[in-house]
C-alpha cells in the first residue's frame, strides 16, 4: 500500500512540475515589454469568431501586415462563437487582456456602443492615416455623430424563391409586394409544403417592419401603426396556412426549411449561397429584393472592425483594421460571400455572384436595424411575444403583441 | 454504523506501543480530521471561496459589464426586483416541474439499469457501457438527434399519440417543451445514477445474500432488506445531486432556443438558470444574475436540507 | 417451475435489451448523422453515400492542430483524475469516519459548493488567473479542479457504510488513523474510486465553459473547445458537429468499456472475513 501512496505521490509532483514548467514558458514567450515600444512593433490583437476560410485570410494577414505597417505585429485570438467571446470579455476587460481590435455586425452593436465598449474612431483617424472616403456603409456605424467603426462589408436582405416550385406551379411573374406573396403562398401550399416559412426572429421581423415603412426607432416607435401592420401580414400569413415556423416542423431555421423544399419562398441574405451549395446543390432559386408593403425598404447588415475602450494601442489598431479592409484582403472576403465595403470594389462582388444581381438596389435603400439600446433584451421580449401567439396559441393580436413588447422599453 | 461510535475516546492507545508524536497525532480525530480536509478546503478557499464572495458582492451592487470598477452599491434593489419579477418565479416553478418529474424517474430508472447490469449476464459490459453512452454524450449532441426524433409525424410521436399526446413537434410546442426538456435529463441522468449504482452494490456482502438464501427469503425479500438499506445513503446522493443538477440544466435547453430565445418556445421552458444566463450574461447586467443564483442557490439549500433530513441516515 | 424460470429469464434478456436499444439509438443516430454530407442530414440515406468527409475536415486543415487538442485534453484529464483520487477521498473520509471539531460546517460546505453555477464565479476565476498569469497554461485547467466537492460527497456516503467493527479491530492490530486510511479503507473502497474516476474522465474530457473561457489560443484548446472552432460555414453544419461529437465520446467509451471490468462484486465480504 505504501508503495501505491508514493507512486500516487510521485505522479502528482511530477505533474504539478510539468505544468508549472508550461505556465512559465507560456509567460515569459507573451511578455511584452513596453519600454522596448520604439525599436519593436506593437502587438495588437484581433478578437475573431467564424470559419477556417476566415481563420486563413487573417492567418495571412499576420504574414503581410508587416510589410506595410513595419510597427504592428498582428495576433489573432480565435474565439469557438460569438457567444463564448461575450462570455470571456467582461473577464477579460477587467484583467486587463481583452483584443484590441474586433470583428462585429451591426445587428447587435448598437447595444454595446451604448455601454461605452468601444472606443469613438473620429480622433484616431487622422494619426492612424485612414480615408473613410474610400468605403461605403459608414454612415450605419455613426451613433452621435461619432464613427464606431470601419466596415468591411455592406448588404441588403433579400427574399428568396425556389424557382422550381414556383415555376412547377405555374406563378408567373414573381410578387412584388407582400400582398402578392400571400396569394402566391396560399396556392404553393400543399399538404406537406408551405408556400413560406418564416422564422419568428428579428432579422426576419425587422424585414417586414421596414417594407410598411416602419421601423424600431432605438425602442420609440415599436408598436407604431406601421409596424402592427406589418406583424399583422406575418400573422395573417401564419393563420391561413400558408406560412410556417421552422421550429414547429422540427428544423432549426428558415434555410434548412427552403433547401428540403418544405417551403417555397423566405427572407433572407448572402449566406442562403453558401449553405444551399452544400445542403442541395440541386435547388434552383432567385434573390430578390424583400418586398413591398408600402414602400422600398429593408435591413442593411455590415460588418465592421470595432476598437476596444480598454485596449492599449488603439492608432495601431485602427491602422491593423485599414489593412484588414485593404484592396487586397477584402478581395479575399469577396470569394467567401462577403460584399466589400470598399468604393474600389463595389462591382466586384456581383461579378462574382451574379445571382445576386436582383438585389443590387436594395443596396441604395436599406437601412440599419435601429433596435433599441438593449438590444438583446427587446429581441427575446419580441419573440418571446410572437412565440406564444404563434406556437403557444394565445391568439394575440399584432397590437397586443407590440404593445406588450413597447411597455418594457419605455 | 453511526458514526459517534468511532470516537478517539471510545478506544484506548495501544499499550504496546511507544507513544511518539506521530502516533499521538495520527491518533486524534482532529487533527487527522484537519489535515485529510486540508488540500480540499485550501483549493476551495483558493478557487471556490473567494471568487464567490466577489460575486456575492456583485449581488448588490448596480454594475456595468464595460466598467466594473464604476460598480455602484444599491443594498438589496437587485433581490427587490427579481422578487418582482413574475419571469423569475415562472421559471422557479418550471425548475421544480423538471426536477419532480425527472429526479424520482431517473433514480429508479438508474437502480433498475444497475441491478440488470450487475447480474451474470452475457455482455453485461457492453450493456454498462451503452446505458452509460447518453452521460457521456455531449448534451447538444443528444438534444439534436432528440430533436429528430420528436418531430410532427415522427415514429415517436406517433407512439405517444396511444397515449393521448398529439402528434406535434414537443420542443416548438408551449405545453410540451418542458416535458422534452425533463425526457433529455432523465436519459442523460439515468447513466450516472446507474454506475453510482453500481459501485453501491459491489458493497453490499455477498454472505449476507447467501445466509438469507438459506432462510429461504424470495428476491424481493434479499432486495428489500438487503440490497434497499445497503444502498440508502448513496440514494441520498442520487437523489440531491439529480436534483442540483436538474436545478442547473442549461445546455439542452440552450440548443432547443438555438435560433430564437433563451427559454424557447415563448419562455416555455425558462428556468432559474437561463433566468440567470440571460440576465447576468447575455444583458449584461452582472449585479442582478448574481443575485438571481443566490436566490435560487438557498432554494436548492432549503430542498437539499429536506432530503437530507427524509433520506440520509441518522447522525 | 423451470418454465417460470425460463420465463423470468427471458424476461430480464427481454428488459435490457429494449432499454439497452432505447439508450444506444441517438448515439447510433449521432454517428450515422456525422457520416453523411449536409444535404443528407434529416434524411435517411444508403450506405453509398456515406462519407468521411466530416472527418476530413477537422483534420486537413492547416490551421487546426486536432492531435494537439488530444494531447492537450489527455494531460488536463490525467492531472485532475490523480488530483481528484487524493484530495477527494481524505476529505470524503474525515468527513464519514472521523469526529473532528467543525465537520458539520465542513460537510454543508461540500454540499452548498455543488449548488452554484459556475458560471456564477466565472469572472472572478478568469480575472485572479489572470493576475497569476495562468491563462492560456495547463495550471488553469486543472489547479482549480482538483477537487470536486461532488465526488467528495459521494464517496463520504460510500464510506458510511463501511462498518466501524471493522475499523475498530484495525485499530487493536496497532493502526493508527492514517494507517486506517490508506491501508483499510482505500482498498476497500475500489469500486467507488473507480466510479469516482470514470465520472471524473468523462467530466473533465466532455468539459466546454471552463477551457473555452481560460484559453484562447490554439495551441492551448482542448478537444472540445478546437472542434467547436472548427467551422467551415457561417450557419451550423449538424454534420460537423456530430463527427466532432464522436471524435470526443470515443476515448471516454473505450476508457468506460475497460474499466467498468473492475466493479467485483462483493469485496468487502471477503475483507471482513480476513
Amino acid at each position: 500500500m505504501k508503495k501505491k501512496m508514493s507512486v500516487l505521490l510521485i505522479t502528482m509532483l511530477t505533474i504539478t512540475t510539468i505544468l508549472a514548467g508550461c505556465g512559465n514558458k507560456e509567460k515569459t514567450t507573451s511578455a511584452t515589454d513596453p519600454a522596448v515600444k520604439s525599436t519593436t512593433p506593437v502587438t495588437v490583437s484581433l478578437g475573431f469568431w467564424g470559419t477556417a476560410q476566415d481563420l486563413g485570410i487573417y492567418q495571412q494577414a499576420v504574414k503581410d501586415i508587416s510589410a506595410v505597417h513595419p510597427n504592428i505585429k498582428l495576433e489573432i485570438k480565435q474565439y469557438p462563437s460569438s457567444e463564448q467571446f461575450w462570455n470571456t470579455l467582461p473577464g477579460e476587460i477587467a484583467a486587463g487582456v481583452a483584443p484590441d481590435l474586433i470583428k462585429l455586425t451591426n445587428e447587435g452593436a448598437f447595444e454595446y456602443i451604448h455601454k461605452g465598449l468601444f472606443e469613438p474612431l473620429d480622433e484616431l483617424i487622422k494619426p492612424a492615416g485612414v480615408d473613410l472616403s474610400l468605403y461605403n456603409g459608414v454612415d450605419i456605424w455613426k451613433v452621435d455623430g461619432k464613427q464606431y467603426a470601419l466596415p468591411i462589408s455592406t448588404m441588403p436582405a433579400m427574399f428568396l424563391i425556389n424557382d422550381d416550385m414556383w415555376k412547377k406551379a405555374g406563378l408567373g411573374a414573381y410578387p412584388k409586394t407582400w400582398d402578392e406573396v400571400q396569394a402566391a403562398a396560399k396556392k404553393l401550399t400543399t399538404k406537406d409544403v408551405h408556400g413560406i416559412v418564416i422564422n419568428i426572429d428579428a432579422f426576419h421581423i425587422t424585414n417586414y417592419v421596414k417594407s410598411y415603412g416602419g421601423d424600431w426607432g432605438y425602442g420609440k416607435t415599436i408598436n407604431s401603426p406601421e409596424n402592427v401592420k406589418a406583424v399583422q401580414k406575418i400573422l395573417d400569413m401564419y393563420k391561413d396556412g400558408s406560412a410556417v415556423t421552422p421550429k414547429s416542423i422540427g428544423y432549426g431555421w428558415d434555410g434548412e426549411v427552403f433547401a428540403n423544399n418544405k417551403a417555397v419562398m423566405t427572407t433572407g441574405g448572402y449566406w442562403y449561397k453558401g449553405y444551399l451549395k452544400e445542403a442541395n446543390p440541386d435547388l434552383h432559386y432567385v434573390a430578390l429584393p424583400v418586398p413591398e408593403g408600402t414602400v422600398h425598404n429593408s435591413t442593411m447588415h455590415s460588418d465592421g472592425y470595432v476598437v476596444l475602450k480598454d485596449g492599449k494601442n488603439k492608432v495601431e489598431a485602427l491602422q491593423t483594421a485599414s489593412f484588414l479592409t485593404s484592396e487586397k484582403v477584402l478581395t479575399e472576403f469577396v470569394k467567401v460571400g462577403n460584399n466589400p465595403s470598399l468604393k474600389s470594389l463595389s462591382s466586384k462582388f456581383f461579378e462574382v455572384n451574379p445571382e445576386f444581381d436582383a438585389v443590387k438596389p436594395a443596396i441604395e435603400y436599406s437601412t440599419d436595424f435601429q433596435y433599441p439600446i438593449e438590444t438583446k433584451k427587446f429581441i427575446d421580449e419580441l419573440i418571446k411575444q410572437l412565440e406564444g401567439t404563434i406556437l403557444g396559441g394565445s391568439n394575440k393580436t399584432a397590437q397586443e403583441i407590440l404593445d406588450k413588447v413597447q411597455e418594457q422599453f419605455k | 454504523m453511526s458514526v459517534s461510535r468511532n470516537n478517539s475516546k471510545s478506544i484506548q492507545p495501544y499499550p504496546y506501543k511507544k507513544q511518539s508524536w506521530f502516533s499521538s497525532f495520527a491518533d486524534s480525530d482532529n487533527k487527522v480530521g484537519w489535515l485529510f480536509i486540508l488540500p480540499f478546503l485550501i483549493l476551495w478557499a483558493w478557487w471556490f471561496f473567494y471568487p464567490f464572495v466577489q460575486s456575492f458582492i456583485r449581488s448588490f451592487q448596480d454594475m456595468n459589464f464595460a466598467a466594473m470598477d464604476e460598480a455602484k452599491f444599491i443594498g438589496l434593489n437587485n433581490f427587490i426586483q427579481i422578487l418582482q419579477d413574475p419571469e423569475f418565479f415562472q421559471a422557479v416553478l418550471h425548475s421544480l416541474q423538471i426536477v419532480l418529474i425527472a429526479v424520482p424517474t431517473q433514480t429508479i430508472l438508474g437502480l433498475l439499469m444497475a441491478l440488470l447490469v450487475n447480474q451474470k449476464i452475457k455482455g453485461k459490459g457492453i450493456f454498462r457501457t451503452i446505458f452509460f453512452i447518453p452521460y457521456i454524450t455531449s448534451q447538444i449532441a443528444v438534444t439534436t438527434v432528440f430533436m429528430m426524433l420528436f418531430k410532427q409525424g415522427t415514429f415517436l410521436t406517433n407512439f405517444f399519440g396511444i397515449f393521448g399526446f398529439g402528434d406535434v413537434t414537443w420542443f416548438a410546442d408551449t405545453s410540451y417543451a418542458l416535458i422534452f426538456v425533463a425526457i433529455l435529463f432523465i436519459f442523460q441522468q439515468a447513466g450516472f445514477s446507474m454506475i453510482v449504482y453500481l459501485a453501491a452494490l459491489q458493497e453490499v456482502p455477498k454472505d449476507l445474500y447467501e445466509a438469507a438464501g438459506i432462510d429461504g427469503a424470495s428476491k424481493w425479500d434479499k432486495f428489500r432488506y438487503i440490497t434497499v438499506p445497503f444502498v440508502k445513503p448513496i440514494s441520498f446522493f442520487v437523489i440531491s445531486v439529480s436534483t442540483i443538477l436538474g436545478f442547473q440544466i442549461y445546455d439542452q435547453i440552450a440548443a432547443i432556443s438555438r435560433y430564437g430565445a433563451l427559454g424557447s418556445p415563448a419562455g416555455a421552458t425558462s428556468t432559474v438558470v437561463t433566468y440567470f444566463y440571460q440576465h447576468g450574461i447575455r444583458y449584461m447586467n452582472i449585479g442582478y444574475g448574481s443575485a438571481a443564483v443566490l436566490l435560487f442557490f438557498f432554494i436548492i439549500l432549503i430542498i437539499t436540507f429536506l432530503q437530507k433530513k427524509l433520506l440520509d441516515d441518522k447522525e | 417451475m423451470k418454465a417460470r424460470k425460463h420465463l423470468a429469464l427471458f424476461a430480464n434478456y427481454a428488459i435490457i435489451i429494449v432499454l439497452g436499444l432505447l439508450f444506444i439509438l441517438p448515439f447510433i443516430y449521432t454517428i450515422y448523422t456525422s457520416l453523411v454530407s449536409t444535404r443528407d442530414v434529416n434524411k435517411l440515406v444508403s450506405i453509398t453515400n456515406w462519407t468521411f468527409d466530416n472527418y476530413i475536415m477537422y483534420f486537413t486543415n492547416d490551421a487546426y492542430n486536432v492531435p494537439r487538442w488530444f494531447l492537450n485534453t489527455t494531460i488536463m484529464t490525467g492531472a485532475v483524475i490523480v488530483g481528484n483520487l487524493i484530495v477527494n477521498p481524505l476529505a470524503a473520509f474525515a468527513l464519514a469516519k472521523l469526529n473532528f471539531k467543525g465537520k458539520k460546517i465542513i460537510y454543508w460546505i461540500v454540499l452548498a459548493t455543488m449548488m452554484v453555477p459556475y458560471h456564477m464565479i466565472l469572472i472572478p476565476v478568469y480575472v485572479n488567473m489572470a493576475n497569476l498569469g495562468w491563462l492560456n497554461t495547463f495550471l488553469a485547467l486543472v489547479i482549480p479542479f482538483l477537487y470536486q466537492s461532488l465526488y467528495i460527497f459521494m464517496l463520504r456516503q460510500f464510506f458510511v457504510t463501511v462498518p466501524n467493527e471493522f475499523m475498530e479491530a484495525a485499530r487493536i492490530d496497532g493502526m493508527s488513523k492514517i494507517g486506517l486510511f490508506w491501508k483499510i479503507v482505500y482498498p476497500l473502497a475500489r469500486s467507488p474510486l473507480i466510479t469516482m474516476s470514470i465520472l471524473a474522465f468523462a467530466g473533465t474530457w466532455n468539459s466546454y465553459l471552463i477551457p473555452s473561457t481560460l484559453t484562447n489560443t490554439p495551441k492551448m484548446y482542448v478537444l472540445v473547445v478546437g472542434l467547436n472552432s472548427v467551422k467551415d460555414a457561417v450557419f451550423e453544419n449538424t454534420a460537423l458537429i456530430m463527427a466532432g461529437v464522436v471524435l470526443t465520446t470515443l476515448p471516454i467509451l473505450i476508457f468506460f468499456f475497460l474499466f467498468q471490468k473492475q466493479y467485483i462484486e462483493g469485496i468487502s465480504s471477503s475483507g471482513i472475513k480476513g
